[in-house]
């Protein structure tokens, strides 16, 4: 009987009743789309620094993330070959093995930099990082030909091109002195300047011959599905191999990007918050009036017999059917947008923003990901929001004195 | 039970007797050399005016062990020396030639010559614990460092006497202090002590070079194996057993040259 009462008195005021619905479904679609742009970027940001090389799950002897020498390299037998292809959360695995040395041009040896040596396997760097991706044309180093793509600034730098060689200079893994002769394949640009200005790819097979370093290798890295299961990848891992392991996950890897991701998250946090107190103050006016012009409405009923409580739950079911309207619509609006989003991510155009985006290796573009949890959720705060905006009014229709209620003038 | 008097007056007195039946030959025997000429003849018993050597380095680590095989000329009146990797494989034919202040490396594999910069010297010699300068011996104790007597003591079950070097402001060398401990009857090195000096006053032993294996070679008494103990590095030591010495023949100017360095084949 009441919710007939409340869909009635909605309908006494159609204009005022559709202008407050269709605030609250502008603030649930507003709310969507920034949530859904939220989660769509940070997936988005944590899938391209993690495929750009460091990977969801670093798998390292104990020690190496403190010292980081050859020293606490490990070896990569067969055994432990299999243990990393038999994970069922892993999506695949790559095996790399990094120093630090000098490349000398070949010519005349004059000019040398440092460098950031690293073997690779090219095939599963190809099919799991974006490493490789700008190389173009270039070959991949192949092994027993030592071969090796350079940083494009560090080939500038040295004044070496594709096809022309370099020296590099470093200690092996007894550490003694390295020296060996590589060819330039190619060079590549990805945007950072650890790699551009200072890195060596080569084969990690050629590697380890240069530095005397038999199956060993400083780390493996292994991909999980999404950044969310890099988690559960860890613990798999964990329990797979024996005790002396070092096991990080990409939060721990990439450190600087998690602070970024929850910056951005109390950012959004604070600006969705104005939001919903901004629609709660707007939705307790549009209550509140309609309850001040109503007093004289109220207190016949109540002198017709309805009990306080009634008048009370009376305007609380007004405020909630009000909002759902608003949600409903907000949501058919929402869901096939972001669907249609979801596909096609946005491109920045604007120069500025571009390049403050690509500061962090990124690709210009908006990225939406569509989640139930926060279509939910959204609605849940809103309906919330529009019980406690409508208390103040409710509670003051409820205590009216029907005598001198009916005493004021309609 | 506690001591009375009576009896802590008789410890008192068997104390400074045992003291004094300790001290008595050593500090006796203290008085006897001069720190300075002490040094002198050591290194001159170590290095003579040259000397050519054969040598085995050990190399042990916690994870590995390696053993590098080299000859070396050491050509302390010129002011020079020469270093030619035999074995490990990989290594083999690398060479290291040092004119005075300067030092260059030899890498066969990529046919270069490297000049290895004054700031190197310190570092690491083929992986070992011992650095370029202790290999290619730019600095000398008695040149480099101003000798004190610490007198004469009693080290791990020897008698020894001790001098303290600290190194003159212009030397090319890091330490903050070295002690070097001599075996008085027959002058050969037992040990030698690297402190830094982290705080003004406060000295840190880094490494200690432990002499041993000592035999007659051309009428001096010249340790075989030296033992480099890196404080810092616990696990890691370096063994150097010299195979074969010859002292003081002359060398060959051809020797100490660029030419010689890259030629990969003087091996010898």
């Amino acid at each position: 009987m009441l919710g007939r009462l409340a869909w009635r008195n909605l309908g006494r005021n159609r204009r005022r009743t559709g202008l407050t619905a269709a605030a609250g479904a502008f603030a649930a679609l507003l709310m969507m789309l920034a949530l859904a742009l939220a989660r769509g970027s940070h997936e988005y940001w944590i899938d391209q620094s993690v495929r750009l090389y460091p990977g969801h799950v670093r798998l390292a002897l104990a020690g190496y993330e403190e010292h980081g020498t050859l020293e606490y390299g490990m070896r990569l037998s067969p055994a432990l070959r299999s243990a990393l292809d038999a994970l069922p959360g892993s999506v695949g695995w790559a095996p790399r093995l990094e120093t630090w040395g000098l490349a000398v041009q070949d010519a005349d040896g004059s000019l040398g930099r440092g460098a950031w040596i690293v073997g690779v396997d090219p095939e599963r760097e190809r099919e799991l990082t974006r490493l490789f991706d700008g190389l173009g044309s270039a070959e991949l180093p192949e092994p027993g030909a030592p071969g090796a793509v350079l940083g494009a600034d560090l080939a500038r730098a040295l004044g070496v091109r594709t096809g022309e060689s370099i020296l590099l200079l470093t200690g092996d893994y007894y550490g003694s002195q390295a020296a060996e002769r590589f060819r330039v394949t190619g060079t590549l640009s990805v945007g950072d300047p650890r790699f551009d200005e200072r890195a060596v790819l080569t084969h990690v097979g050629d590697m380890q011959a240069f530095l005397d370093a038999g199956r060993t290798v400083s780390h493996v890295v292994l991909f999980a599905p999404t950044g969310e299961r890099a988690d559960d990848l860890a613990r798999e891992l964990s329990a797979s191999l024996p005790g002396g392991y070092e096991i990080l996950t990409w939060p721990e890897l990439v450190p600087d990007l998690l602070q970024m991701l929850l910056l951005d998250d109390a950012g959004n946090w604070l600006s969705l918050s104005i939001l919903v107190v901004v629609v709660g103050f707007g939705l307790l006016n549009t209550v509140l009036m309609s309850v001040l012009e109503r007093r004289r409405e109220f207190g016949t009923l109540r002198a017709l017999g309805m009990r306080p409580r009634a008048v009370f739950g009376l305007v609380l079911i007004e405020s909630l059917l009000l909002t759902s309207a608003g949600i409903a619509a907000g949501l058919a609006i929402a869901v096939p947008l972001l669907l249609v989003l979801e596909r096609n991510p946005i491109p920045l155009t604007g120069e500025q923003l571009a390049a403050a985006v690509e500061t962090y290796h990124l690709d210009p573009v908006l990225v939406f990901d569509l989640s139930a949890a926060q279509l939910l959720g959204t609605s849940a705060v809103l309906l919330v929001v529009a019980l406690m905006a409508a208390l103040p009014p409710a509670l003051r229709a409820a205590r009216g004195q029907p005598r001198e209620a009916m005493r004021e003038p309609t | 039970m506690r001591p009375t008097a009576g009896s802590a007056y008789r410890l008192g007195v068997l104390r400074w007797l045992l003291i004094g039946v300790l001290v008595w030959p050593a500090a006796g025997r203290a008085q006897s050399f001069d720190p300075a000429e002490l040094i002198e003849r050591v290194e001159r018993s170590l290095r003579g005016d040259t000397v050519r050597m054969r040598a085995e380095m050990r190399i042990t680590t916690p994870r590995w062990t390696r053993v590098v095989e080299f000859s070396s000329w050491d050509d302390r009146a010129g002011d020079r020396s020469f270093i030619r990797i035999l074995s490990p494989r990989k290594d083999r034919g690398t060479g290291f030639l040092r004119v005075q202040g300067t030092f260059w490396t030899w890498l066969p594999r990529v046919e270069r010559t490297l000049r290895i910069p004054p700031s190197m010297m310190l570092q690491s010699w083929m992986g070992s614990d011992f650095t370029n300068d202790d290999l290619a011996r730019e600095s000398s104790l008695s040149e480099d460092y101003s000798a004190r007597s610490l007198g004469g003591r009693e080290r791990e079950g020897t008698r020894a006497w001790g001098v303290e070097l600290t190194p003159h402001a212009d030397a090319p060398v890091v330490w903050a202090r070295v002690e070097a401990w001599i075996e008085p009857e027959t002058l050969a090195p037992l040990s030698l002590l690297y402190y830094d000096e982290p705080d003004p006053g406060r000295f840190e032993l880094l490494r200690e070079l432990r002499f041993s294996d000592v035999r007659p070679v051309q009428g001096r008494a010249f340790p075989h194996t030296w033992l480099m103990l890196p404080r810092d590095k616990p696990g890691h030591s370096t063994e150097m057993h010299i195979v074969s010495s010859v002292f003081d023949e002359p060398f060959d100017e051809a020797l100490f040259t660029q030419e010689h360095l890259r030629r990969a084949t003087g091996v010898r």
